[in-house]
Order: structure tokens, then sequence, then C-alpha cells
């Protein structure tokens, strides 16, 4: 159990390590431009579909069921008012994340640990470049940017889902359902569940760029690192979901 | 100046509880070869990381060309690391790369140079591994022996006074094995570098070495040069020797 603690205790310190050398580095010029346009695309405009169909549909089966379930109290007059807030503060941000955190963590886990295990890092190293700069940066600086685009476009997608369900389902005008979106909606409400995403992609970059750094021992120890990845990114995305909230009720 | 240009100097490495240099003594002279000669798991490997700071020594120093490089953090080991290239063992090409850009690597990174003149250069470096017009290729389109060249040419495109190989001819067939001999001697010859060869095959370490030193658990058993080495007495490299098939 002591041996366990103290592994985690000593992954945690690699990890906060590599974040302090990707912020400090991120600045440092010349910027990569290639680099980072290479995954901007790959890692931002790429994840658009998935992202997307997970909110179309979270967002058609949440106007359902809460027009079925609030029936009774003739709450089904509110689906746009409780779409719009839960969308917009937790849903969109939220699992926009953990799609990223499956399908972009585990990708980018997996080719820098087959740069590791075929010693393509310590050939970074040796050229003299610095793996942070080159590997690192350019991924969570990616990540950083496109996960509040990612989050815009599902939260606007998951509504538009709504508003057929309402619509085909529920009976309501195209006009009724929107103003109560609108009128439901705040500011605050976007910039909260905006916000939240910045974070969740530094987490999920820096979490999926060290498993690939530290993995060893062949194709073995880069499945593990993978799955490693998606695990941590994702608890991470839903720990730090509540501390986020907490925060930004404060304002 | 000394007249080292590589010098280890008691290294000690340990990974958890396994130790796997215990007071290691080499001194690598200006324009000369040292083979590194050893079986699997002695650390000979992980000596030669030592020299461009992949690995650090937990006891001793790594001197470069008159500069302790120990304690040197990576952005200090820059200038270091440009004055020595490494060829690792399966070559380790960026797989994401072409051969072009994988050769020209370093030189975009360490020089204002207009494209024209890094592939001028290119050509050149693969000019002299005997490879042309591979520019375009991908890493996985190449041989196990065209890859290594490829790598060799990486590593000298940037004209390093020192050069290390890992394991230069692990895993190729005889034929190719030579070829990448001969390449590592007419380097030697054309460009004057300092060279470290760390290798289990005997055949090679012949051919290409100055001098030889033979690593056995941790520490330097036997130096001297090739001529000598042939002729020693020491029971662990006679051992390694005839499991070679000399002596």
């Amino acid at each position: 159990m002591h041996g366990i603690l103290t592994l985690q205790m000593k992954e945690l310190g690699g990890v906060v390590r590599l974040a302090w050398a990707t912020i400090r580095t991120a600045p440092r010029r010349p910027i990569e431009f290639r680099l980072w346009a290479d995954q901007l695309y790959e890692l931002g405009v790429q994840s658009t579909t998935i992202t997307n169909v997970t909110l179309l549909f979270t967002g058609m089966v949440l106007s359902i069921q809460t027009a079925y379930s609030l029936a009774a109290y003739g709450g089904a007059a509110f689906v746009g008012d409780i779409l719009a807030l839960s969308v917009v503060r937790e849903l969109g941000p939220v699992l926009t994340a953990l799609m990223v955190a499956g399908r972009v963590g585990a990708g980018v886990t997996a080719e820098i640990g087959s740069m590791a295990v075929t010693e393509q890092i310590d050939a970074l190293r040796a050229l003299a470049a610095d793996p942070v700069r080159k590997l690192v940066v350019p991924r969570v600086g990616a990540l950083v940017l496109v996960l509040p685009i990612l989050t815009i476009l599902a939260d606007t997608v998951a509504l538009f889902g709504g508003l057929l369900m309402s619509v085909m389902e529920i009976g309501q005008s195209r006009a009724y359902y929107m103003s109560h979106v609108m009128s439901a909606l705040s500011l605050s409400d976007i910039a909260s569940g905006v916000g939240k995403t910045v974070f969740f992609g530094f987490f999920i970059g820096i979490i999926a760029c060290y498993n690939g750094i530290t993995a060893t021992g062949g194709a073995d120890g880069v499945g593990r690192a993978t799955t490693n990845t998606v695990v941590v990114s994702s608890l991470s995305v839903i720990i730090s979901d509540f501390f986020l909230t907490k925060l930004f009720l404060l304002f | 100046m000394s007249e080292s240009f590589i010098r280890f100097v008691d290294i000690h490495k340990s990974f958890g509880d396994k130790q796997v240099l215990r007071g290691v003594d080499l001194d690598i002279g200006r324009g000369e070869t040292v083979v590194v000669l050893g079986g699997s798991g002695s650390g000979k490997s992980v000596l030669l990381r030592h020299t461009i700071g992949l690995h650090r020594p937990d006891q001793g120093q790594v001197w470069v060309d008159d500069e302790e490089i120990t304690e040197l953090s990576e952005e200090e080991l820059v200038e270091p690391r440009k004055k020595v290239g490494m060829l690792f063992q399966a070559g380790a090409l960026f797989d994401s790369m072409t051969v072009l850009d994988n050769v020209a690597f370093a030189l975009r990174e360490h020089t204002d140079w207009p494209e024209e003149q890094v592939r001028e250069r290119v050509a050149e470096v693969l000019g002299l591994v005997e490879l042309e017009d591979v520019e375009e290729l991908m890493p996985a389109d190449l041989s196990g022996g065209m890859r290594k060249r490829v790598a060799m040419a990486r590593a000298i495109a940037l004209a390093p006074r020192g050069i290390l190989y890992d394991e230069p001819t692990t895993g190729l067939d005889p034929i190719t094995a030579t070829t990448i001999n001969k390449l590592i001697r007419s380097l030697q010859e054309r460009l004057g570098v300092t060279s470290i060869v760390v290798t289990h095959d005997i055949h090679s370490a012949f051919t290409v070495g100055d001098r030889l030193a033979f690593l056995d658990e941790g520490t330097i058993v036997y130096k001297g040069t090739i001529e000598e080495a042939k002729q020693a007495t020491d029971p662990k490299l006679r051992r390694f020797l005839r499991g070679g098939g000399y002596g």
C-alpha cells in the first residue's frame, strides 16, 4: 500500500513538473506554427463529428425525458429553460471533454508512447531539441484552444436536438422553445460552461503527454499508458468539474 | 586543451535496486575510435547515453571537450549535444517525417540556413552514407540497413566532432553489417571525428576500433588497443572473444 502511494505521489509530481515546463515553454519563440496547425486540425477539427453527435442525441433525449417526467406538474413548458441551463452549464462542457479525453487523450498517449519506446524522444534530446516544445506544447495548446470551440458548437447542436424533439414530440412551436432558451441563459452561464473547458483541455493534454513520455516496455507498455490516460483524464474532468463549478459560482 | 575529447570519471548508475555501472573510468582521445565491448545487460548502452546527458550519473563526472556536463540542465546541454551526434540502436528515425525532414531536423533547429542550403547539406550527408534519391521516402518504406544509414546521416548533419554508435550492426544481415562497419570507418577517416562504438559484435569491434574497453558487470575489466586485445590474457575477455569465434 505504501509502495503504491509513493508511486502515485511520484507520478503526480511528474505531471505537475511537466505542466510547469509546458507553461514556461509555451511563450518561447520561435512558435512552431506548423506543429500547432497540425495539432489544431488533428485534435480539433477531427473531433467535431464525435462531440456533435454525442451532444445532438443528448439534447434530444434530455428534451424528451424532461417533458415526460415533468408533464404531471405542467413542467413540459419549461423544456427550453431546463435544457438550456443543463446543457450550457454542465452537460455540454463535460460530455465534450469526456469524448475528447477518450479520442484525443488516447491518441496522443499512443503516439508519444510509441515514440518513447522506440527511442525517438531520446533522439529529439540527442539532437538538442526540447521534447516539451516539440511535442507537448503544440498538443496541450491545441487542446486548450479547441475544447472551448468544440463545446460551443456541441452546445448549439444539443439545443438544436432539443428543438427538434420539442417541435416534433412535445408539440411546442419553434419560437416558444427558442424564447425559453434565450430567456433562461445569461452570459455568466455561457462563460462558466465554456471557461471550465480551458482547464479540462489542459488537464487532458498534460495527462496524455505525461503518460506517453513515461511509457516503457514496448507495445504492452504503450497499451497500458493509453488506458491509464483515458481513465485518469476522464476522472480529472469529472472531479475538477465539481471544484471549477464551485469556483465559478463565487463570481 | 586536454588530449581527451570525452572522459568518464568514476561513473556509478543504478536503476531502482539494480546497480548497472559501478565506477567506470574511460578516456576517449580526440579523433580516436573506442569500442566498448560487453555482453547484453553489461551497462554499455547506459554508459554511452551518459555522454550527452540522456542519463545522469548517481556519482562521478562526464566531460565533453573540456567541459563537465554532469550537472548541466537540458538547456545548457544544447551546445554539448550539438558537438556529439548519436546513432540509436534501431535508428530512432521520426516515423511521422520523411527522410529529408529527419536528416534536416538539426539543421532547421540550430541554423538559420535557407531551405536550399539545408537540402544541399542533406543530399551531401546522404551521399556520405551512400544513399541518394531517398529524401521523400518515409522511414517505414526503408529496409533496416537503410534506416541505420539515414540515422547516421541525421547524426552527422550538423558536422559534430564526436559520434556515438549504439549497437550499429545489431539486427542486420552480415553483408549490411559489413557495409555499416565500412561506413563507420570511412566517416572517421573523412571527417576525423571521435567515436564511441558500443557493441557485442566482436567482428565489428575489431573492424572499426582503434582501442577497446571491455565492460563486465558495470566495470571496465580491460582496456587496450585492438591488437593488444586480440592477445589479451584477461579471462573474462578471453571467454567473450572465444564465444564470438576469436581466440
